[in-house]
């Protein structure tokens, strides 16, 4: 089999360094010197003895060095080597005159030469393959399965290779448009602000479509919105995902659906992201330097932020109401301030400087690296300063154990500022009014003038706001394999993810006259603070057993055990009021007030068994079953469980195939899969519980909280999942194609309480939903070109879901959620509401009159009665959330050194609700459409004449395409990088989020409330912001 | 035997010896499994829930006590919301803010949003308070705890248990009254909707039992508050009759405030949180005078420097709440009787009653016309000033059929729209999806 191939492979290296053959723990004693001698190791022998052969692996194509490449020589069992970073070799103990080398290397098609012992400088050259079935893959067991076994799709993204090509701001735009079916939904363009991760589309109503993050096989935080809550709405910003440092990760698998990640357990229904981090290898030790400055900025804000009106009836006066007829006053507020010597946005620095050094032998591998980063937005109180440290080590005592360490650390202070219902630069500019102009203040109204026609109040005032989270997080996980017999193996693994929040919100004594008048009260300043601490555990124990009943037929038996805990403790206090200035602590703060704290935990228990079955290597069958229990699961659920069974057929490697399989075929596997997994309630859920709060005179009472449900347990999701990867043209072009079918049984509904139960304050869940979702998922890859001077790689993704609500709570057929319901027959928050067929203007009200509405079949029925009571019913008017995306990439190498590299994103089938467009016309009305009546579309002006009610018109198609990174890079060539004293070197130039097409006349087709209900409101958030980065990197 | 054989059946030896040592080892990581299975998997899964407790908690007689008070609580929250919307609604209170999910309460159309903000939103939300919710809640607390001391709990487990179901059943009354007042209809524990006279009616039965045990414990306090209470709601259901002669027994000075605090949002003074300190509202009808011309005091309001959250309106605080967040409000007063007892006798009797109030309020005695109209028109007034922002106007806008000021129609200033001609509230929403009692 391949892999015990891949395993008696590096057995046979360590034993050839280590001749003695002793085994066993002692060796562990000498790593410390072990490693410091490793770090100074003298890097090569310049000449080869006897029976030695030593040589160099380069990549097809471009000719760059390819490490960790398997040098094996032919016929003579365990002598061989790996290439080191340079893609060099040497292998000793070579016997005979003439032997064949076999190197085969991850990804690569692998190649053969016969050389002469002795020699010095052989050269393999690799071909990279479109598909490869030998990659090992996290999926839950020990030590991972090949992906030939698997009958899922697992995604993988090369990290360290989309971070060579383009400066890569976080995790989040790694994953970003590189893997079918994941989507990155980002909460504003806002640095340091994080995104929804959504894989698979939208298959539940009420809990959170987050997956699963591992970081080297730990659990850790995944939340998306933590921090202050400088969007309102209940929303926050700041994504735990994003503090690991991309250039310290190696790869990122997906694993997308229920069948997928049925081993993960009750938690795993939205999918599992693991985060695979660098790891040194056996070699030379490396070091790499990289330095990145450049600008981030809003791209064309004069034109984006809306120009606003109000009418004139008379000189002296401008009115935002179209009771009068008059000439249009307009103003768009980032012109007047640029004018004006005072720019609402800036153009923000980027300063980032990372360092790793790398490297090993046999016994130890380590990596460490270290970066330091400095982040400004385009808001003036918008950065993110982030340290992190990491340090990895892979020992290999023995042939049977591998102990590998991983400890990263992150230091960082993210600042943000007000955006959305916050109020801010956005708000205020967004909603600009002209009648706020000083021309129309009254006399003496000082306030009125410092407004100059800003919403309500002038951005200066927001940047007195200190709005920020400091982090301090700590990744740390041990993982031993033991590998007792060849045919039996044990990992455990044990991990912990602390992360310690500082959450504080201050506005100094002010005194700046105008920011202090616009505080007002809260001129003489407070503080709030929340510090958070999240502390996630992992206990992993995992054992498979290998045998083989006949030659032909393999067994795996896997058996695991994963505990996991989570505590969450706070502690937060707010001190108004500070006797002068330079006062900043809760405690100079002359009224305190808010003093809370708390804490709650969860664990999971779960336990998995599976047995495969492979055939010659080419047939895989796979059943497993997995139970779990939750301290979220209601008291009269105790545990749940969830099968899995799959099947894996390398069609290409069977002889029957190959006779009738076109030759331009190189590889074809056909899969399918069957899983369950689950998605727990959200803690605290199923108690029926009353909270304490402050009562009269000082005492402590009880007000009831949660209404509770005994019953309640985890969400099930059934998937299954068909599909094919191949490639073809001498492994040049690849696909990978998946059709899944997911059912929730039990999706957990959240529906309010009847206040009249006396709980109305907190919503219920029941498992009463079901919900299918259906999809396919293709990828696409080639290499057009690939000669030495030049290449030219594309590679395109598609991701397409569909989504239908089948049962909501028994009773229902529809739940209500504003303009956005769950429906029966329909996909889990599509739009409904009131649409508007027809209406008359009336040119002597100069209203809208006589409206019709869609009854429902399409046709007209009055919209409003005689009191303006909306009568018309709700009718689906869309998506809310995209059916299809997916992203076109391309790659070309040109004049051997350089490449310009470009991707392009995009997402369709969804409307948006622009409610920039709402605000202004139904609640402020300053936009241009409610103050001309006569020039407005009657069907549009009726709506905006309705207090909000009627608002089909600001629910608009949002599909984009949007040119997310475009990169030029220059790979310096060794010559003249040797002249630095450096092995490597290159410069890139890296722009990201450079142009939109769309049809959505909104400010951003993207942006969304990352915690609030999933669906696509645009409202005075900051649009994705444009950056120009360049990279300098440097190898040693 | 040849060679080839004799390999075959080596093969066939190892692949058993491994089949034989896969099962071994199997089982034996099915036993270690299995001893972890073993140990007691809920001690791994419990966790501390340190910021909550079982609801069971109050149904211990142990906690009487901590569950009548805690009713006490929840109503003097769920009050104070209750005073600002209806103030808000009414012609007391003015809108000064962007949160354009407020707005529908002063611009009136409120009515015609039944999923909006009246419905959900709690007692402490300063600006856009909630009212049905909130109210709910408090009547629950009041009639379980009521509930568990009248029909489960002894005297013997509850040595003051006719004290506490005195005090219980006053809030309960009080939680209906208010229901009644600011809700068109309402539901009570998922049953079917009842109107206001039905509210009335609940709030009544609740009031007699405490006067009934408040007399037998001797708690002057609670039979005064409860003679108040019983006198609103009989007044509301028409029976002036009966409304007088409770109003007639509340002692002068008598006052039952909300004893707010401003430790704690929940605890603050509602009306003076949302205007002069958080400057979201302001008072909307500035120093009205009586017919002799004269600034009421009661009534009076003073301009603040609080920025109004939008920037274009002028906060100014109610006199009577200026003091801050511990402020306190009045529940029930020897004032409100007295107006009960003026509006119920009507003729010189009303006007004894209310120049009495005014004396004491430093005013000009009214000493105009005594007929039926003349007499409703002034206690109307009166109760508009010397009641000012203690949550009866809005309700009194209602039940005088009082015109709309501003009509229904005219532009809501400042932030667009028109005015409404919202009075009560609809059941909301969330009562209505959510109970099966509703149709």
């Amino acid at each position: 089999m391949t892999q015990t191939g891949s395993v008696s492979f590096a057995t046979h290296a360590v034993r050839q360094r280590h001749p003695t053959g002793r085994r066993g723990w002692p060796r562990v004693a000498n790593l410390a010197l072990t490693l410091a001698a490793t770090l100074f190791a003298a890097p090569v022998v310049a000449q080869n003895p006897p029976g030695t052969v030593s040589g160099t692996v380069v990549v097809e194509g471009a000719q760059r060095p390819l490490a960790g490449a398997q040098v094996a020589v032919e016929g003579q069992a365990g002598v061989g080597t790996t290439t080191d970073a340079s893609g060099r070799f040497r292998i000793t103990g070579i016997t005979g005159t003439s032997v064949t080398i076999n190197v085969r290397a991850l990804g690569y098609r692998p190649e053969t030469q016969t050389v002469t012992v002795g020699s010095t400088n052989v050269r393999f050259i690799l071909s990279e393959r479109a598909v490869e079935l030998n990659q090992v893959v996290v999926t839950g067991t020990a030590g991972g399965e090949q992906v030939r076994s698997l009958g899922t799709s697992v995604a993988q993204v090369n990290v360290a290779d989309v971070v060579s090509k383009t400066a890569i701001p976080s995790v989040e735009a790694v994953l970003n448009g590189r893997t079918p079916g994941v989507v990155v939904l980002p909460g504003t363009g806002q640095i340091g602000a994080g995104a929804n991760i959504r894989i698979r589309g939208m298959g539940t109503l009420s809990l959170s479509s987050q997956p699963l993050v591992y970081v080297d096989g730990i659990r850790v935080n995944n939340a998306t919105g933590s921090g202050n809550s400088v969007q309102a709405f209940g929303s926050g910003v700041v994504s735990r995902l994003n503090d690991f440092d991309p250039s310290e990760i190696e790869s990122i698998e997906v694993l997308k659906g229920p069948a997928a990640a049925t081993l993960y357990g009750t938690e795993a229904a939205r999918g599992v992201i693991n985060i695979i981090t660098k790891k040194g290898s056996a070699g030379g030790t490396k070091f790499s330097f990289q330095f990145q400055g450049g600008a981030n900025w809003f791209q064309n804000a004069e034109g984006r932020i809306a120009t606003n009106y109000c009418v004139q009836p008379t000189p002296d006066q401008c009115l935002n109401s179209n009771a009068e007829a008059g000439p249009l006053l307009g103003l768009n507020v980032v012109k007047q301030e640029e004018a004006r010597g005072t720019p609402i946005f800036r153009d923000g620095q980027v300063r980032n400087y990372a360092m790793n050094v790398s490297g090993g032998n046999n016994l130890l591998r380590y990596f460490a690296s270290g970066e330091i980063g400095s982040n400004e937005g385009a808001e003036r109180t918008n950065s993110r300063n982030q340290r992190s440290v990491r340090t990895n080590l892979s020992i290999t005592p023995n042939s049977k154990v591998d102990i590998s360490t991983s400890v990263g650390y992150i230091n960082s202070n993210t600042q943000l500022s007000c955006e959305a219902g916050c109020g801010g630069a956005m708000w205020e500019s967004m909603y600009s009014n002209p009648a706020n102009l000083p021309q129309f203040c009254e006399a003496g109204n000082v306030g009125c003038t410092y407004v100059r026609g800003f919403q309500s109040t002038p951005p200066i005032a927001f940047n007195q706001l200190y709005d920020a989270q400091l982090l301090n997080r700590l990744t740390a996980s041990a993982t031993i394999q033991w590998r007792p017999f060849t045919w039996m193996s044990h990992r455990f693994a044990i991990g912990t993810d602390y992360n310690n929040e500082g959450n504080p919100e201050t506005v100094p004594y002010l005194t700046n006259d105008t920011a202090a008048f616009f505080w007002g009260n809260y001129a003489k300043g407070y503080r709030y603070n929340n510090q958070h601490q999240a502390t996630y555990n992992t206990y992993d124990y995992t054992g498979s057993l290998n045998f083989s009943p006949t030659s032909t037929l393999s067994s795996k038996t896997s058996l695991g055990v994963q505990y996991y805990t989570r505590h969450d403790q706070f502690i937060q206090g707010e001190g108004d009021f500070f006797p002068a200035p330079g006062l900043q602590t809760i405690d100079a703060a002359g009224t305190k007030v808010g003093l809370r704290d708390g804490w709650s935990g969860n664990n999971t228990l779960g336990y998995y068994a599976q047995e495969q079955l492979g055939w010659k290597d080419r047939l895989y069958v796979t059943g497993a079953a997995r139970v779990d229990n939750n301290s979220s699961f209601g008291s009269d659920v105790k545990w749940v469980w969830y099968p899995k069974a799959s099947v894996s057929y390398v069609a290409s490697e069977d002889p029957w195939v190959q006779g009738w399989l076109p030759k331009a075929f190189s590889s074809l596997r056909l899969r399918g899969a069957y899983g369950a997994s689950g998605q727990q309630p959200a803690l605290n859920t199923a108690l029926k519980t009353l909270t304490p709060v402050a009562g009269p005179n000082g005492q402590g009472v009880l007000t009831p909280n949660t209404l509770g449900n005994q019953d309640l347990k985890p969400e099930r999701v059934e998937g299954l999942e068909l599909g094919f990867e191949s490639s073809m043209f001498s492994d040049r072009f690849g696909i990978d194609f998946t059709y899944f079918h997911d059912r929730s049984k039990d999706a957990i509904l959240s529906r309010s309480v009847a206040p009249s139960t006396g709980f109305g304050a907190q919503n219920q869940y029941f498992n009463s939903g079901q919900i299918t979702k259906q999809g396919i998922e293709l990828g696409l890859k080639g290499s057009i070109v690939n000669t030495r001077d030049y290449a030219w790689d594309v590679s395109f993704t598609l991701g397409t879901h569909s989504s239908k609500i089948n049962k909501l709570n028994g009773v229902d057929t529809t739940i209500d959620l504003g303009s956005a319901s769950h429906r029966i027959g329909y996909a889990p928050f599509d739009w409904f509401s009131y649409k508007v067929l027809s209406a008359e203007y009336d040119p002597t009200t100069r209203r809208a009159i006589n409206s019709m509405c869609d009854n429902g079949r399409g046709q007209p029925t009055p919209c409003l009665n005689d009191n303006g009571g909306v009568i018309a019913p709700k009718v689906f008017l869309g998506h809310s959330i995209p059916t299809a995306e997916g992203a076109f990439t391309t790659t070309v190498r040109f004049l051997r050194n350089f490449s310009v590299y470009a991707m392009a994103d995009y997402a369709t089938g969804y409307k948006r609700l622009d409610n920039n467009l709402r605000i202004r016309c139904q609640i402020f009305y300053t936009c241009a459409e409610y103050l001309q009546p006569e020039k407005t579309n009657p069907r549009e002006l009726v709506q905006m004449q309705t207090n909000g009610t009627l608002r089909d018109f600001v629910i608009n198609d949002a599909k984009y395409l949007k040119l997310r990174e475009v990169s030029l890079s220059y790979d310096v060539p060794t010559q003249l990088a040797a002249k630095a004293w450096a092995k490597n070197a290159g410069f890139t130039l890296s722009a990201r989020n450079l142009h939109t097409w769309t049809p959505y006349t909104g400010l951003d087709p993207e942006s969304e409330f990352v915690s609030g209900t999933p669906v696509n409101v645009d409202q005075a958030h900051m649009p994705q912001l444009t950056s120009l980065v360049l990279t300098i990197r440097l190898g040693y | 035997m040849t060679s080839i054989q004799q390999k075959t059946r080596s093969a066939e030896a190892d692949a058993r010896l491994r089949t034989r040592r896969g099962a071994v080892s199997l089982a034996a990581l099915v036993a270690i499994l299995g001893t972890v299975v073993a140990c007691n998997s809920n001690d791994l899964l419990a966790v501390d829930t340190p910021g909550t407790v079982p609801v069971s908690m109050i149904d211990d007689p142990k906690n009487a006590e901590l569950a009548v008070n805690s009713a006490v609580a929840d109503f003097e929250c769920a009050f104070g919301a209750m005073v600002a919307v209806e103030g808000i609604i009414s012609d007391e209170l003015a809108d000064a803010q962007l949160g354009a999910a407020a707005w529908p309460y002063d611009r009136r159309d409120a009515n015609t949003q039944p999923g909006g903000s009246y419905g959900v939103n709690l007692c402490n939300n300063n600006q856009t308070p909630g009212i049905y919710n909130p109210l709910s809640t408090a009547r629950w607390d009041a009639d379980h705890a009521l509930d568990n001391l009248s029909n489960k709990w002894t005297d013997a487990e509850v040595p003051n248990r006719q004290e506490l179901i005195a005090k219980a059943a006053l809030y309960a009354g009080f939680s209906y009254a208010a229901l009644g007042m600011s809700m068109c209809e309402a539901a009570f524990d998922l049953g079917p909707q009842v109107d206001q006279a039905g509210m009335f009616a609940l709030a009544e039965e609740r009031f007699t039992t405490a006067i009934t045990t408040g007399q037998a414990t001797s708690q002057p306090d609670i039979v005064n508050a409860a003679y108040v209470g019983r006198a609103r709601v009989r007044l509301f259901q028409g029976n002036k009759t009966g409304a007088a002669e409770d109003a007639a027994l509340v002692p002068a000075g008598f006052v039952l405030n909300a004893a707010n605090d401003a430790s704690d949002n929940r605890l603050y003074n509602r009306l003076y949180a949302i205007t002069e300190q958080f400057g979201f509202y302001t008072v909307e009808s500035l120093n009205p005078t009586t017919e002799r011309g004269e600034v009421d005091p009661r009534s009076a309001a003073t301009v603040t420097e609080t920025r109004p959250a939008d920037a274009k309106s002028v906060i100014y605080v109610p006199n009577k709440y200026a003091d801050g967040d511990a402020a306190p409000t009045r529940i029930a007063s020897y004032e409100e009787a007295q107006l009960i007892l003026a509006e119920a006798q009507g003729g010189a009797a009303a006007v004894t009653a209310i120049n009495g109030l005014r004396a004491t309020a430093g005013l000009l005695p009214y000493t105009g016309p005594t007929d039926d109209a003349s007499i409703q028109a002034l206690v109307i007034d009166e109760r508009r000033r010397a009641l000012f922002l203690e949550g009866f106007r809005n309700y009194d806008l209602q039940r005088f059929n009082l015109p709309f000021n501003p009509a229904v129609g005219t532009p809501f200033p400042l932030k667009g729209g028109t005015y409404g001609n919202t009075r009560c509230l609809p059941l909301p929403d969330i009562e209505r999806f959510n109970n099966p009692n509703i149709t």
